[in-house]
Parts: C-alpha cells; sequence; structure tokens
C-alpha cells in the first residue's frame, strides 16, 4: 500500500479521543477549518495548501477512512460525533469543516452534531446523496489516481482510493437517498457550499441541485474543466471559492476585490 | 431544405471613410432610422414571403451591420415576424457576459412565443478589438462561455460557475425559455475542433462561406463524433450561411456579382471580404436550386441568405435589389428546395457543376 507523503507544510500531532489515537496534521495561521478527507487518508491537495496563508487547517485522520481497520462506528453520524469529539479534545470552540468526497456524509452530521461550534460547511465533491441505483464506477480508483497524476499534484497522491476500496465507507455509507440524513441538511442554519466538477465521473454533478433542495440557501458551484478532485485539478479556483465562502460565507456571492483597473 | 434571411440593417448610402472603424461622428440619425425601417419592412416581408427564419447577427462599429446587440434587435423583430423563428446567430458569447445572454435568450424566447434559435458565436478580427478581447484566448473563452450559458438556461436551482474565463457566484436567470429544455442551440463550426465540441454538447453545427469540398469533411467530422457522444445530428442541426445574388438569369447574376467581386459596389465590397471573397450563391433560379442541393447533399438542413447585387442604376439608399432577390428565391428556389425534403445525405460531394457554394 502506497504512502500518502505529507510535507513539512504541514506539523502532525496526535490527540487521544475516546481511548483512540488519531493523527493529525496542521498548518497555517487564522480562523480554524476541519478538514475531512476521503477515502484513503490524509491527502495533500494543492488547493488546499493554497488556504494555509489565511486559515488554520487541521486535518485528522479519520478512524475508518485512513488506512487502519476500525469497527467502532456504524454510520457516518457516530464518525460526525467521533470528530467532535477530536475537535474538542484540540481545544477548537468555533471552526469550520471543508470535507471531501466520501467524508461529506461526516462533515454534514458533523454540523449537526457540533452545531454551536461548526461556522460554516464546504462539501467538495462530495459522496452523500447518490442517485437511486447509482453504484460508484469500479474503475474509479484507476482514473482517481489518473486524474490526480494529471493535475500536478506533488508526489504522495497515489495514495488516493476510491470508495470501492474502503469496506469501512461501503458499511457505514448507508443508503443511496438516506431520508434522516437529508432530513438533518434540512435543519442546518449554517452557511452550506457544494462544489462539484462538471467532468466528476463519480457521481452526477446535478445531484448537487438536490443539496440546494435540501437546504435551499445553501450554494452549489459547478467548477468546470474539473472532474472529482477539483482541489487538484483545478486548485486556484478551488482555493478562490472555498477561500472567499470561509472569509465572507454566504456574501462570497459578491465581488469584493477593487475593480478598478488603473487608479 | 429550410431558408433563413438574414437582415443586415445597413445604413445606407455608405458614409465614407475608410478602415475600421468608420467614426461614428459621420452617423446621420435620419439615414441611421431610415435603415432601421427597411429593416422592419424586410422582416415582414420575410415573414410573408415564407421564409423560416429571420436571422441576426452581432457585429460592432460597421455600418453595413448596424447589429451591435443582435438579440436586442431580434426582439424588436419578433413583434414583426409573427411565424417565421427569430435566428440569432448569434451573439459573440466569447466576450460578453454569458449569464446576460443567458437571461436574453429567455427573454426572447418568451417575447417570440418560443421561436427563438441561437448561435454561440465566436467570430474574429475586428469584433475583439471593440471590446479589447484578448483573440488569443478566444476559442477556450468560447467554450466555456457555451457551456455556461447551456447550464444557466436549463438548471433548476441556483448555481455557481468558477471558470477559468467566468465566475459568477449566483446564477438562475428569469424568465427561463419557452422551449424545452431549450431553444435550437448551434454552435461556430468551421473547423474540426469546433465541430467535435458541438457533437460532444449536442449542439447544432453552423458553418459559413467554405467550400463544400472542405465542410463536407467537417459535417462527416461533427456526425462522427456526436455518434461517439451517444447521438445522431439531423439536416435540422446543421446550417449554413453565405451570400446570394439571384436573378432571373445565369448572366444577369454573374454581372452583378462580378461588379461586387471586382470592388465595384462600396458596401457590398465589405460583406464579400467578410465571406473569403466569394459569392456562396450566384446565378439563375435553376443554378441557385443546383448550388442548394450541393450543400443539402453533404448535410445542410438550413441555408442562411445575405442577398447582394445591387444594379448599377440604383439609388444607394434603395434595397429593392434585396427585396428582388428574397422574393424571386422564394418564388423559384423555396419551393423546390423544400421538396429536397430530409431524406439521407448522398455520399460524398455532388458532382453539380455550380458557379456558387464553391
Amino acid at each position: 500500500m502506497v504512502q500518502v507523503a505529507i510535507t513539512d507544510l504541514y506539523k502532525r500531532g496526535v490527540a487521544q479521543v475516546n481511548g483512540f489515537e488519531i493523527p493529525y496534521y496542521e498548518a497555517g495561521d487564522g480562523p480554524p477549518v476541519l478538514v475531512l478527507h476521503g477515502v484513503g487518508g490524509v491527502v495533500q491537495f494543492p488547493g488546499v495548501d493554497a488556504l494555509t496563508d489565511r486559515f488554520r487547517l487541521i486535518a485528522p485522520e479519520i478512524p475508518g477512512m485512513h488506512r487502519h481497520p476500525y469497527d467502532h462506528s456504524a454510520s457516518m453520524r457516530d464518525v460526525a460525533i467521533l470528530l467532535a469529539a477530536f475537535a474538542e479534545q484540540i481545544g477548537l470552540e468555533s471552526y469550520s469543516v471543508l470535507a471531501f468526497a466520501a467524508a461529506a456524509k461526516a462533515g454534514a452530521w458533523l454540523a449537526s452534531e457540533a452545531s454551536e461550534q461548526v461556522e460554516a460547511l464546504i462539501l467538495s465533491s462530495p459522496i452523500a446523496i447518490l442517485p437511486e441505483g447509482h453504484r460508484l464506477p469500479l474503475a474509479s480508483t484507476e482514473s482517481l489516481r489518473h486524474q490526480a497524476d494529471g493535475g500536478g499534484a506533488p508526489k504522495g497522491m497515489s495514495g488516493v482510493m476510491s470508495v470501492n476500496e474502503s469496506g469501512f465507507v461501503r458499511r457505514v455509507f448507508g443508503a443511496n437517498r438516506d431520508a434522516e440524513f437529508e432530513a438533518m441538511l434540512g435543519t442546518l442554519k449554517i452557511p452550506v457550499l457544494s462544489l462539484f466538477g462538471t467532468e466528476d465521473f463519480l457521481v452526477p454533478p446535478e445531484i448537487g441541485r438536490l443539496y440546494r433542495e435540501f437546504m435551499p440557501k445553501s450554494h452549489y458551484l459547478l467548477v468546470p474543466y474539473s472532474g472529482p478532485l477539483i482541489a487538484i485539478q483545478r486548485p486556484s479556483a478551488f482555493t478562490s471559492a472555498v477561500g472567499d465562502f470561509l472569509s465572507w460565507k454566504s456574501d462570497f456571492v459578491y465581488g469584493h476585490k477593487s475593480e478598478i483597473l488603473n487608479p | 431544405m429550410k431558408t433563413s434571411f438574414f437582415s443586415l440593417g445597413t445604413y445606407l448610402p455608405p458614409p465614407g471613410g475608410s478602415g475600421w472603424p468608420v467614426p461614428p461622428g459621420l452617423y446621420d440619425p435620419e439615414l441611421g432610422v431610415q435603415a432601421m425601417e427597411r429593416q422592419f419592412a424586410q422582416w415582414a416581408y420575410a415573414d410573408e414571403l415564407g421564409y423560416d427564419w429571420v436571422s441576426f447577427s452581432e457585429h460592432h462599429y460597421m455600418p453595413n451591420l448596424l447589429q451591435g446587440n443582435a438579440i436586442t434587435v431580434a426582439a424588436a423583430a419578433a413583434q414583426i415576424v409573427k411565424r417565421a423563428k427569430i435566428a440569432v446567430l448569434g451573439p459573440i458569447v466569447a466576450f460578453n457576459n454569458p449569464i446576460r445572454i443567458a437571461e436574453e435568450i429567455g427573454i426572447l424566447d418568451n417575447l417570440s412565443g418560443g421561436r427563438a434559435v441561437i448561435l454561440f458565436l465566436r467570430s474574429g478580427g475586428f469584433e475583439y478589438a471593440s471590446y479589447t478581447a484578448n483573440i488569443e484566448e478566444s476559442r477556450e473563452r468560447t467554450q466555456e462561455a457555451t457551456e455556461l450559458i447551456v447550464r444557466a438556461v436549463t438548471e433548476p436551482q441556483p448555481f455557481g460557475w468558477e471558470g477559468k474565463y467566468f465566475r459568477y457566484r449566483t446564477i438562475a436567470p428569469w424568465p427561463t425559455p419557452v422551449q424545452k429544455p431549450h431553444p435550437p442551440f448551434f454552435y461556430s463550426g468551421n473547423s474540426f475542433e469546433s465541430a467535435a465540441f458541438a457533437a460532444r454538447h449536442r449542439l447544432g453545427l453552423a458553418c459559413s462561406f467554405y467550400s463544400t469540398e472542405y465542410l463536407a469533411t467537417i459535417i462527416d467530422y461533427y456526425n462522427r463524433e456526436a455518434a461517439k457522444a451517444g447521438w445522431t445530428p439531423t439536416r435540422e442541426h446543421v446550417l449554413y450561411r453565405g451570400l446570394c445574388c439571384i436573378c432571373e438569369t445565369d448572366a444577369e447574376a454573374s454581372k452583378r456579382g462580378d461588379r461586387i467581386l471586382n470592388g465595384q459596389m462600396s458596401g457590398e465590397g465589405g460583406l464579400v471580404s467578410q465571406a473569403f471573397g466569394r459569392l456562396q450563391w450566384q446565378g439563375g433560379p435553376e443554378t441557385v436550386v443546383e448550388q442548394c442541393r450541393e450543400l443539402h447533399d453533404i448535410g445542410f438542413g438550413t441555408i442562411d441568405l445575405t442577398f447582394v447585387g445591387r444594379r448599377p442604376d440604383e439609388p444607394p439608399t434603395s434595397d429593392e435589389y434585396i427585396r428582388h432577390g428574397m422574393k424571386l428565391f422564394a418564388e423559384e428556389v423555396m419551393p423546390k428546395i423544400r421538396a429536397f425534403g430530409d431524406q439521407p445525405a448522398v455520399e460524398g460531394v455532388s458532382k453539380s457543376q455550380t458557379a456558387g457554394a464553391k
């Protein structure tokens, strides 16, 4: 199994949570953002790294979602409860959540379970609501790695995995259309942004409409020239949209940069 | 085969000056209003004569094409033309605001009761100077803008777009088009790359001015790329635009056309230079029918005609030659090319020897 290389940009820490050791990586200064990796573990994305000049990023190795076996969570909601405890353990009083792919469901549940602490939620290429009968493409692992390599990502990107490779995710994911989860989305009071690459081959980007229906005040953003790895394939677009959203929340729809050409 | 009348709205007489842009100080509002009124009459006449579409096209700073915003002109036409489709061929999407265009498409389709047809135009040359736009990036900008506009007129939920060239964080145009999922959309198709893009995105293919030999290869490529994308275009998806000099006889058309090609007709000469120095249709009715057949045989289903060929003795502010060409074409050519129907395209290019469309 290929190990993921994390560069010196991030310092490593370990938190003791409910009797488990949860390693995490941290970089940057500013308002804290909990970064939830997809299947395969903490992976460094250029579009995420660029956020460290404005935000303090904390990326825990999510038990079960990382490469080690983990049998103590029966659902993504359980994962979220564990992550809320992790955030509390490392002293985060308030924070935003940036969740990738298969971690989106856990990220959304975290926003619900820790509603007093979570200020904003960002779901990047979320694999949380799937069309009825939709099966993630079996060839997705190789395709993802190909896209990662083609995206000019740092070494270690071969750690990208697909949901198909994770027995844990398959076990705790639940139904493609999870009524409890969808009802919960409607209760979230915080600003929510979901991003989809228009060339996403794992989940049809049009599924973003459902997020918008369940969360009518949320933002549904399409990123052209990108598949599911937006932070690799369109890093500057990712940094721009996510950075603006973290800074301005729902007011990111307005322009905040001067458009004066020649003062 | 269907027929579209392209209304230029030419300012007459040509204001003088040389090159581009023509100084706005030469504009006489009285003549400008007359040009608009001639357009109104031409649109109504085209509708009366049975043309399937009346078309418009964005061009900037040009006295012979007073359509800096073609959709604005088309909106006016939609109130005069009661039957024919209102075809904007088109807005230049590379350097305009795509969301504004999406909104305008929705408005136009509602104003016209669902008769809008749209071509997403890349254009080139002086047009890019008019808005200080980067022509080097125009192909990719046109493609991104096209994808964005299609999304904007079809997406049921508000959405945002974080593109390379366009960024909008909230998009939710009202009104949406009457035609669902959207009006017929075409894409500039004079190159293989553009044809592939059109095929991948299930857009119609709009070609202009080039020879049938070349365009036969483009259409063949378009059809093959569409098959890869899982669909089969029909003739309805393939459009050709060109200049038409039609007279009662081949000899008269030759005489008038040659005067244009030799630069002896100011105003019309500019059109010919944009059409690669050729007249795509030139001749008497029978010859023009054969030229249309040649286009039909390689897959074109609609032709968009600009009538040229002023008589030397015709007053410079008259559009009598345009109306004459419109009528002659409608009476002598249109019934015959309509009868071409939608039978499968003949393999290869027709062997008919014709003066134009070459």
